[in-house]
């Protein structure tokens, strides 16, 4: 394949006002693997915590997401399972002050294109809150055949905050 | 800047590394199930190399592990160490030494629903250099809804030796099945 073409940014978002989900839309099917890179934070209405990450695909809201989660902070560390209408992916800083600590996360979408495997998302994911910061890595299924199109990123804050990036990349196979 | 590489190769964006310093170099998918998935003749003009792939095993069981050799070398010349997750324990290990292979992570297996597989990407350091033993980390996991593993591997190859080729090899029984598909890319530095 020619060079240069192998690694592509496809599209970016950094908000201008805040909002509690980012779409990626019309996703092309000519890339191998997906990788979106967030530099985010949520907000709430008081105090300060960590918020989830969560991810859907083509808008699919169904029962059909599951993860499990690695995560170590300090000298605790865990791991979880969870199925439900949404990949979790981990967590990152929630503020309500000016915080400029926006948490970065990794997550790479496996062979999204192909119509016969379930999809598999590895994530890396930085929860940098004043008081409980941790470092995590997930394993996301989506259990379904179809091509991912579209991928929805949302939060359980209330909002994202003004500022958060979120970056579409796509990676192509020879 | 100095590009920060391994996993975190993923991240790069442009301004980073221009998209001709991550170049794909050759892509294997299984149209029938094999035992082990060679790349040979690897070219020796890039910095680092990415594997990507995901994978299923044919073995009548959830799960299945996985192993790499360098240069077809199955000696005791390999360690590493790993942490990982089950949706329950969290486990770490460093006590793979003395190995023939760079155990890592497993991958969905023939008693996981149809469909599901495992998840990696490794990252292999410096890969011509022949003043270093060789190292590799990897991250992957296969979710199987309400079980899984995610896994977190550093191993290294206890040679100095240019790597020009890989092996990778399941190790429980059975073969990866078909639709696995890994992916090799280089990464170059100025």
């Amino acid at each position: 394949m020619a060079a240069g073409a192998t690694y592509v940014s496809i599209a970016s978002t950094t908000l201008g006002s805040t909002a509690s989900t980012v779409t990626f839309s019309s996703i092309a099917g000519t890339y191998t693997d997906l990788v979106i890179i967030v530099s985010a934070m949520g907000i709430v209405g008081s105090g300060a915590g960590a918020n989830t990450n969560f991810l859907r695909f083509n808008g699919d809201t169904s029962s059909v997401y599951s993860d499990t989660r690695l995560a170590a902070g300090g000298s605790v560390s865990s791991s979880a399972n969870t199925g439900a209408g949404s990949m979790n992916l981990g967590n990152g800083n929630e503020a309500n002050t000016d915080n400029l600590i926006y948490s970065p996360h990794i997550y790479n979408i496996m062979n999204y294109s192909n119509a016969t495997t379930y999809k598999t998302v590895l994530a890396n994911y930085h929860d940098l809150e004043t008081t409980g910061q941790r470092v995590g890595a997930v394993v996301g299924l989506w259990r379904s055949t179809s091509a991912v199109t579209s991928v929805t990123i949302y939060t359980d804050s209330s909002n994202y905050r003004v500022g958060s990036t979120f970056s579409l990349y796509g990676i192509t196979a020879a | 800047m100095t590009p920060i590489l391994g996993i975190m190769a993923s991240q790069i964006s442009g301004h980073l590394t221009p998209a001709t310093n991550y170049e794909s170099i050759a892509t294997t998918t299984l149209s029938s199930s094999a035992l082990t998935i060679t790349f040979s003749s690897i070219p020796q003009t890039f910095k680092h190399l990415q594997m990507r792939w995901i994978g299923r095993g044919t073995l009548a069981d959830v799960s299945v592990g996985q192993k790499v050799n360098f240069n077809s070398d199955t000696g005791a010349n390999y360690s590493g160490h790993l942490i990982r997750g089950d949706g329950t324990t969290v486990y770490a290990d460093k006590g793979q030494s003395a190995t023939s292979a760079a155990f890592f992570g497993r991958v969905a297996a023939a008693s996981s629903t149809a469909g599901m597989f495992g998840g990696f990407i490794m990252d292999i350091l410096d890969y011509t250099n022949t003043n270093k033993y060789k190292t590799l980390r990897c991250l992957g996991g296969s979710d199987r809804n309400g079980s899984g593993e995610i896994r977190f591997n550093s191993n290294a190859w206890l040679n100095t030796a240019a790597i020009t080729s890989m092996t990778f090899q399941i190790t429980d029984g059975g073969n990866y099945d078909t639709n696995t598909q890994f992916a090799l890319y280089g990464i170059k530095a100025v």
